[in-house]
């Protein structure tokens, strides 16, 4: 069996798939917060329904690609053999901020029509009552 | 509702855009935070040097309906998000069957598409503001090529 850290196995046991995307927002190097709405049956009813957020925390990298604000999350994962973390290790000497590579994680949602990656340090999930404790670095 | 002094006329004909949201031109804008609140508005934190000052400044989306966003952070650039603006453009959404928009009317689609220089992200709203922030000493903070 793999070896795989806390962060990680939470962030794979995140109830998010089928949720819908309802905010984002991106303070670069800093964090990528996604708030995401769960429908218990149909989209259009949204009782039962369940906010969620996530945060990544520390975020040196990431690639949006045909992300809508409207799509759903399809699945999500981490990524083993990250290109994303690979390109950041070949360009960290630019930034400003330093990270340790080590400690980094590369988060996949991928949505109906789309795709978002995030190199992360640390992950958090949070309900919109009542927030989880973080983990991770 | 464009509250940039000094915003440069645009260039391109903005076809069939009414005349309260013309003159918008960001080019050499580098944008440096993103905030999406579903259904409800987008805003863009920008800022362009000026001599020793960069001027921060924020263009807000109210009336959201759609966002698509196809970017990437560049750490290559060496830039906080490695998003410079190189071409804006706006237009309504042709969502009435006509394309001919009524001037003033507050049930107008704006089309806005952001070229920037690790891909594009596209707002469809109803009304855009872009209004400056503040303005900090640049010098030792960051390098815009």
């Amino acid at each position: 069996m793999t070896w795989m850290p806390d962060v990680l196995r939470l962030f794979e046991s995140a109830p998010v798939d089928g949720a819908g995307l309802t905010s984002l927002n991106i303070e670069p190097l800093r964090k990528i917060e996604l708030r995401l709405f769960t429908f218990s049956r149909f989209a259009t009813d949204r009782a039962g329904g369940k906010e969620y957020e996530l945060h990544f925390v520390r975020v040196p990298a990431f690639r949006l690609t045909s992300f809508s604000l409207a799509d759903r999350i399809v699945s999500h994962a981490s990524v083993a053999n990250s290109d994303l973390l690979e390109d950041f290790k070949r360009f960290r000497a630019k930034l400003s901020v330093k990270f340790d590579v080590d400690s980094l994680h590369h988060f996949r949602l991928t949505s109906v029509h789309g795709q978002l990656d995030i190199l992360a340090e640390s992950f958090c999930l949070a309900l919109a009552l009542g927030r989880l404790p973080r983990l991770g670095n | 509702m464009i509250s940039l002094a000094g915003a440069a006329p645009p260039e391109k004909r903005q076809g069939d855009v009414p005349s309260r949201f013309r003159g918008l031109d960001l080019a050499g804008y580098a944008v440096d935070a993103l905030s999406i609140k579903g259904n409800s508005k987008a805003t863009l934190v920008l800022s362009r040097l000026r001599g020793e000052l960069a001027e921060i400044y924020e263009l807000q989306f109210n009336g959201l309906e759609r966002a698509k966003l196809d970017v990437s952070s560049a750490p290559w650039l060496g830039e906080v998000l490695g998003h410079r603006v190189s071409e804006c453009s706006l237009r309504c959404e042709p969502d009435r069957g006509d394309g001919n928009p009524i001037e003033n009317s507050p049930e107008i689609l704006l089309e806005f598409l952001l070229t920037v220089t690790t891909g594009c992200m596209t707002f469809v709203a109803r009304d855009f503001v872009l209004s400056p922030v503040r303005r900090i000493r640049s010098a030792g903070c960051r390098v815009r090529r």
